[in-house]
């Protein structure tokens, strides 16, 4: 019996230890959101990425290197950089014009028409902060905006657009 | 009102508009320090580096080639081709400064009298460096900046700022009533409107423009068909629902730095700028006498040079906004780093845009009699050529000798003495001891404009101005 114990256990062990299950581990990437409820940016925006990030967000397409060179240059000539971004947004939005840049490209700004605006204000200013500021607005800033553009019915989507690329938080990436 | 009330009122109220103290901008009262010998300022930066020899020198070929080409016709050869700045008779040989076929056509002067004549001359200044970038930052912060690197803004601040910080700031010292005017964006120029001071900075900063570029081929591609939205009823919304937004990133983000030109400024700004894009190119330059014969000749030396350009664009600066400062910076004279020919061209037109400059501010109806105009190279050139060769066989001069630090000054306007000459006092070896330093300027300009104190006590510039050396 002894003898037959011994073997018996030593088999036991040898099918214990020699085959384990092989486990498969999937690495996945956890979902994140692009856009971000936080206004928090601390990177100032070169000329040429000011101007090139301008350019997609308004027309949807990037800039050539020469152009944008050219309009750094002309952005580095004029002292105030609040007139110099107000000028250049000047001549972007008056794409109907045959001597602006926009029309001779064949770009227009792409953007709702006003009643388009106003028939869903939180879809329009939901898009626009993800347009501009990579982030969702908050219900502070939606309710502001939300009364302010049914105060004033004169503003349109190009004035919105204006007062994003001009603020603080637009310089800033 | 009886006669007698309306005098004792209009009295007390002159009075009181003469030396009433305003609130600056850095919330202190301040009271002008001193009194005003002119309203207006205008400084000239000769850069790219003037030979003293070929400027004031008047020693045209004779010093700068003979020595070296050994030509024998080149002997003796002296003469000013700046005969708007100096006195002096022109060479009479080897004429290549002018316009026309190989620049044998001098440029006739504007002015009836030179600047010598009508104003005072330091004949032998010293740049404190002689570098294009420093050379600029020590003539408008009066500092030698020791610590200044080439692609940061002046480490101390500029007159621009000491203007805005010690003038009424709703007058005098508002942001469009002070301006540089680069002829380039190169070299770091328009680093140079204001310093990195704490103190001071973008908020006392000047406005500026690079006529060349913002209103050249680019400019107008880019800018010239601005959307003409209205100031309040657009500019006055766009500009509520930014502060909203700005408001909304001051708890996260940072504020930028900011010129401070007020909604109206910039309004005027903008206005400026149209004004320049609907008007075309030969409009702007129709008082430069170029010969338009001579237009579509590649043997052709025209007047208008880069220099001239951004000349006449700051004379139609001067006449919009009618500032208290405006300096001017010129650099056609760097050419002489590889051609000499072209650089004698370039100081002929330098001179040319000098005199065009001070005949437009005498006869303009605010500035005439009431602006002085100081001009300056930033830095001189070798006493030695290096080995370029230009197509008359001359060769070329660069920036980095004892040479180099010598400059001139020259100041004209009102409460300048006339035809005064100031010169070395007197040898080191065999060199000139300067009689002024180019770091004397802010200090001149601030003495010009009645803050000489104000800014003494800053205690980062030269603490002598021009003025204290003519006795």
């Amino acid at each position: 019996m002894k003898k037959l114990l011994l073997p018996l256990f030593g088999c036991l062990l040898l099918l214990s230890s020699a085959c384990t299950k092989d486990y498969i581990y999937r690495y996945e990437v956890e979902q994140v959101s692009a856009t971000d409820l936080s206004a928090q940016k601390g990177k100032l925006k070169t000329p040429e990425q000011y101007i090139a990030i301008l350019h997609v967000n308004l027309f949807n397409i990037p800039m050539s290197s020469n152009d944008m060179y050219r309009l750094s240059q002309v952005y580095q000539s004029i002292g105030d950089k609040e007139v110099a971004q107000e000028q250049i947004l000047s001549n972007f939005m008056n794409d109907t014009n045959p001597d602006s840049y926009a029309f001779q490209k064949g770009y227009q700004v792409v953007k709702p028409t006003d009643s388009q605006m106003r028939s869903n204000l939180s879809a329009f200013l939901t898009d626009t902060y993800n347009r501009f500021y990579l982030r969702y607005p908050t219900e502070a800033e939606l309710e502001w905006w939300t009364q302010y553009l049914n105060a004033y019915t004169n503003i349109t989507p190009e004035m919105v657009f204006f007062s994003f690329a001009i603020s603080n938080e637009y310089q800033y990436y | 009102m009886k006669r007698r009330q309306f005098i004792k009122a209009a009295t007390l109220a002159a009075a009181g508009g003469i030396t009433l103290p305003y609130i600056l901008p850095t919330g202190r009262l301040f009271a002008q320090t001193g009194s005003q010998l002119a309203k207006h300022v205008v400084l000239v930066m000769c850069a790219g580096g003037i030979r003293h020899q070929e400027s004031i020198g008047q020693k045209y070929l004779f010093e700068a080639q003979y020595p070296f080409t050994q030509d024998p016709d080149l002997v003796d050869l002296t003469g000013n081709i700046m005969p708007n700045l100096f006195n002096g008779p022109a060479p009479i040989d080897k004429i290549v400064f002018g316009t026309g076929a190989n620049g044998q056509t001098p440029i006739a002067p504007i002015l009836s009298q030179s600047i010598q004549s009508t104003g005072t001359v330091f004949e032998e200044a010293s740049a404190g460096s002689a570098s294009h970038y420093i050379g600029l930052s020590q003539m408008l912060t009066g500092n030698l900046l020791a610590q200044q690197g080439l692609k940061m803004k002046p480490v101390t601040p500029t007159i621009f700022e000491y203007v805005r910080r010690f003038m009424n700031p709703e007058t005098d010292g508002t942001a469009t009533k002070v301006w540089f005017v680069g002829n380039t964006i190169g070299n770091s120029v328009p680093l140079l409107n204001y310093g990195l001071e704490a103190k001071y900075g973008a908020k006392f900063g000047a406005n500026f423009f690079a006529p060349t570029i913002t209103f050249g081929e680019h400019g107008r591609r880019f800018l010239a068909a601005a959307k003409n939205y209205h100031p309040s009823e657009d500019f006055g919304r766009m500009y509520e629902m930014r502060d909203f937004l700005n408001n909304s990133f001051l708890t996260t983000g940072g504020v930028l730095e900011s010129l401070g030109n007020t909604p109206d400024e910039k309004y005027s700004i903008k206005q400026f700028m149209k004004k320049m894009y609907d008007a075309d190119f030969s409009t702007i330059m129709q008082y430069v006498p170029e010969n338009p014969g001579q237009v579509g000749n590649p043997e052709n030396i025209p007047v208008i040079n880069r220099d001239v350009s951004a000349l006449v664009y700051a004379t139609e600066i001067l006449d919009y906004f009618e500032p208290t400062i405006l300096a001017l910076n010129l650099d056609g004279a760097d050419s002489c780093h590889s051609n000499f020919t072209s650089y004698l061209q370039a100081l002929h037109r330098q001179d040319y845009a000098v005199g065009y400059l001070w005949n437009f501010i005498k006869n303009h109806p605010v500035l005439g009699g009431n602006t002085i105009m100081i001009v300056a190279p930033e830095c001189g050139r070798n006493e030695l050529p290096n080995v370029l060769k230009d197509k008359n066989d001359w060769y070329a001069y660069d920036h980095s000798d004892w040479n180099a630090a010598r400059t001139w000054i020259t100041l004209s306007g009102p409460n300048v003495p006339q035809n005064l000459l100031i010169q070395s006092p007197g040898m080191n070896g065999d060199k000139p001891i300067p009689a002024a330093r180019n770091t004397q300027i802010p200090l001149t300009i601030a003495e010009i404009l009645g803050i000489k104190q104000s800014v003494n006590n800053e205690g980062f510039a030269d603490n002598q101005s021009l003025f204290d050396l003519m006795g």
